[in-house]
């Protein structure tokens, strides 16, 4: 039998108290320093498979004409470019990694890169497509990127459509294709983005069922190749056929027309083609350089010179005004399509390339 | 208190100390999700396959003609030359090895091989190592005593007929 | 009194035993912690060294033009010319090429080596820009070939991308 002394009475319940305070202060600090670790694992899983996409997208741009699904973690990508006066930041990022700051997004990861590709992408897997931007040389390559949640609905002339989507090597991407009449039976399957091209064909309203996600729309004019033709981009379906975002915007070569498909809006196709111009003032001075050396040869000055002089000559045109040069180029003339001729005529006459 | 119970008290202590950091150990080194495959694929700048890429490109004289290192290698394959191929061949792709993966101590073999259903042979040229080491290092000489991977990257000669590449193998270096 | 310094003593003893090993636990997952981060960013800084060399061979203004050797090769002349616009003691220095590239490489030098093989050796030092500070350098090689337009004929070559960080202390 226990014998309670007045002074064991008060120690018991002490001890325990202190045991109860100690420990739960214990747990306090461990739960606390747990916390800090899972956030800390979140934002680093968020900075790796950022930096994943920004390697996929950056390699994807050194090597052409190559498609390519890749295998990673189940997470949202956001893509990113903006512009203004002061600043020019593309980038990717994973949404929903942990609360980033700001400050802590690497807002250039994707700045020397042109992407085309919706502004978000979910899921598992992407796929990536480079095109070589030519004009008529090589000035940049063009990355699209989507996935099996994007569709791409193609309307209008189905021998067109069915011959592009075979040339572009496109048909790894969730692709559809309607004829005219046929638009409206196209149903929403719960995908996160849809895209509709209408080739050859004017501007159809999409069912009720489409308008309230983050569709798009674009009306491709065009001569019977999708070689040339202009481009009407509708970024805000609600709109319908009477506010198209922008209207007229030439092309020429099909990179730059798989580039607008595959852009979110008329914005993104913007602020990423500036991305592939940046170079070109630079990569026309390099070619003319070349023809200066390639001109300093005799025996090459004797039989070229003639085509040399006049490349040098549409090279100087091309520089003073390239937005001229795109939009001629687009109605299938000016020093574009001229630099094409003389690179042909140079060929067939055994002599080096133009570009 | 007793000391008995003191010293109970004091060993229950440290054992939940001690699994609360093994515990914070384990939560730090296993919450580690894997990023995908995506960055193995982009890991390395594949030295040996645009070796052999580029090497079947290159401009070799022969017989006062230039052709490619590939052309010259359709025709050994083919018992059609034009020129003093195979010694030309050699001395290219000798030079181009000793200029290169041999100062680097890549331990390569380098050869040409004739694939026929699931029959492989080597044909014409000798096979090719970095003479910079050892004998028994060299990656093909079966006598090193530790196993050694070999990575293989091929050029595929285009109009060859039967497939007949050109083969950088690579390998750790032996430790006899 | 004596018995009770003593027991005090022993208390004491154990609660400094108890914080130095919670001091020791602590630290050691810290250390870990930062070997860890060290190691991925090694392994970053390995992967970004790839990706500028990839993308060096990728760029279409000293690539070779289509009517010209098939497959991968860089021109010598569209070599040279960048070169000599992203050489700052070159007449044909070029600022706005400059701080564009400068910005695309960042801290690196890359090289087109020519071995001798076929002809002389030869090195182009298209682009080099390295920080005063102390630096730790991260060095790929990829081959290609190197295609003279004039004589028509293309020499084995290699890249080689020294890509430099600068060390925190």
């Amino acid at each position: 039998m226990r014998r309670f002394h007045g002074r064991g009475q008060h120690e018991i319940p002490l001890h325990w108290i202190f045991a109860l305070v100690g420990g739960a202060l214990f747990l306090l600090f461990f739960f606390i320093l747990i916390r800090s670790v899972t956030t800390q694992h979140e934002e680093k899983s968020g900075r790796d498979l950022a930096f994943a996409v920004e390697t996929i997208v950056t390699t994807a741009a050194a090597t052409p004409d190559t498609f390519t699904v890749t295998d990673l973690q189940d997470a949202k990508y956001a893509f990113a470019c903006e512009r203004d006066a002061a600043s020019f930041l593309s980038y990717v990022f994973v949404e929903g990694a942990a609360k980033q700051a700001k400050a802590q997004l690497d807002t250039e990861n994707l700045r020397y890169v042109p992407v085309f590709s919706p502004s978000s992408v979910s899921g598992d897997q992407l796929f990536t497509s480079t095109r070589a931007w030519e004009a008529p040389f090589p000035v940049g390559s063009l990355v699209l990127l989507s996935n099996n949640r994007t569709r791409y609905v193609l309307v209008g002339d189905t021998r067109l459509i069915k011959s592009f989507v075979e040339e572009e090597n496109l048909g790894g991407f969730d692709i559809l294709r309607k004829g005219r009449d046929a638009f409206k039976d196209v149903k929403d399957e719960g995908l996160d983005q849809y895209r509709f091209v209408f080739f050859n064909t004017g501007f159809q309203l999409p069912p009720q069922e489409f308008l309230g996600k983050r569709n798009g729309a674009l009306v491709v004019h065009t001569d019977d190749n999708g070689e040339t033709g202009t481009l009407d981009f509708y970024d805000n379906l609600r709109l319908g056929a009477n506010a198209p975002s922008k209207k007229g915007v030439p092309f020429a070569g099909r990179a730059l027309l798989d580039a607008a498909i595959f852009s979110q809006d008329s914005n993104s196709f913007d602020c990423n083609m500036l991305k592939a111009r940046e170079r070109l003032n630079t990569t026309i001075t390099i070619l003319q350089r070349r023809l200066e050396v390639l001109g300093n040869g005799s025996a090459l000055q004797l039989k070229c010179g003639p085509l040399f002089d006049e490349a040098k000559a549409a090279l100087i045109a091309y520089s003073n005004s390239p937005d001229r040069a795109f939009a001629a180029a687009a109605a299938g003339s000016g020093p574009i399509i001229l630099l094409s001729s003389i690179n042909q005529r140079a060929f067939a006459a055994d002599c080096p390339s133009i570009y | 208190m007793s000391r008995r119970a003191q010293a109970e008290m004091i060993g229950l202590v440290l054992i939940v100390l001690l699994i609360a950091v093994g515990f914070l150990l384990y939560v730090k080194f296993s919450v580690t999700g894997k990023g995908g495959g995506a960055q193995e694929s982009y890991e390395t700048t594949q030295l040996g396959q645009s070796f052999v890429n580029s090497l079947a490109k290159s401009t070799v004289t022969c017989g006062g003609v230039g052709y490619s290192v590939e052309e010259l290698v359709r025709d050994v394959a083919a018992g059609t030359t034009r020129c003093p191929a195979e010694q030309t061949l050699e001395s290219r792709i000798n030079d181009s090895l000793h200029a290169t993966l041999d100062p680097w101590g890549i331990n390569y073999r380098l050869v040409v091989v004739r694939k026929t259903g699931d029959r492989e042979e080597t044909i014409g040229l000798a096979n090719f190592t970095n003479g910079r080491l050892r004998p028994e290092q060299r990656c093909d000489d079966p006598r090193g005593t530790s196993p050694m991977d070999r990575a293989a990257d091929d050029y595929l000669v285009t109009g060859a007929g039967a497939s007949v590449s050109i083969r950088l193998e690579q390998c750790a270096i032996a430790n006899v | 009194m004596r018995r009770g310094q003593i027991e005090f003593g022993e208390s004491l003893m154990v609660v400094i035993v108890l914080v130095f090993l919670l001091i020791i636990g602590i630290v050691f997952y810290f250390s870990a912690t930062q070997g860890s981060l060290r190691g991925e960013q090694q392994y970053r800084e390995e992967i970004e060294s790839v990706k500028l060399a990839k993308a060096v061979l990728g760029l279409p203004e000293v690539r070779c033009g289509s009517y010209d050797a098939a497959g991968t090769c860089i021109d010598g002349l569209k070599l040279a010319a960048l070169s000599r616009m992203l050489n700052a003691s070159d007449k044909e220095f070029d600022e706005p090429a400059w701080a564009y590239y400068g910005r695309l490489f960042g801290y690196a030098t890359i090289k087109v080596n020519v071995p001798p093989v076929g002809g002389p050796a030869e090195e182009y030092v298209l682009y080099h820009d390295k920080p005063d500070t102390e630096t730790a350098s991260s060095r790929q090689f990829i081959f290609t070939t190197l295609y003279d337009p004039v004589s028509e004929t293309q020499r084995l070559a290699y890249l080689n991308v020294t890509r430099y960080t600068v060390v925190q202390r």
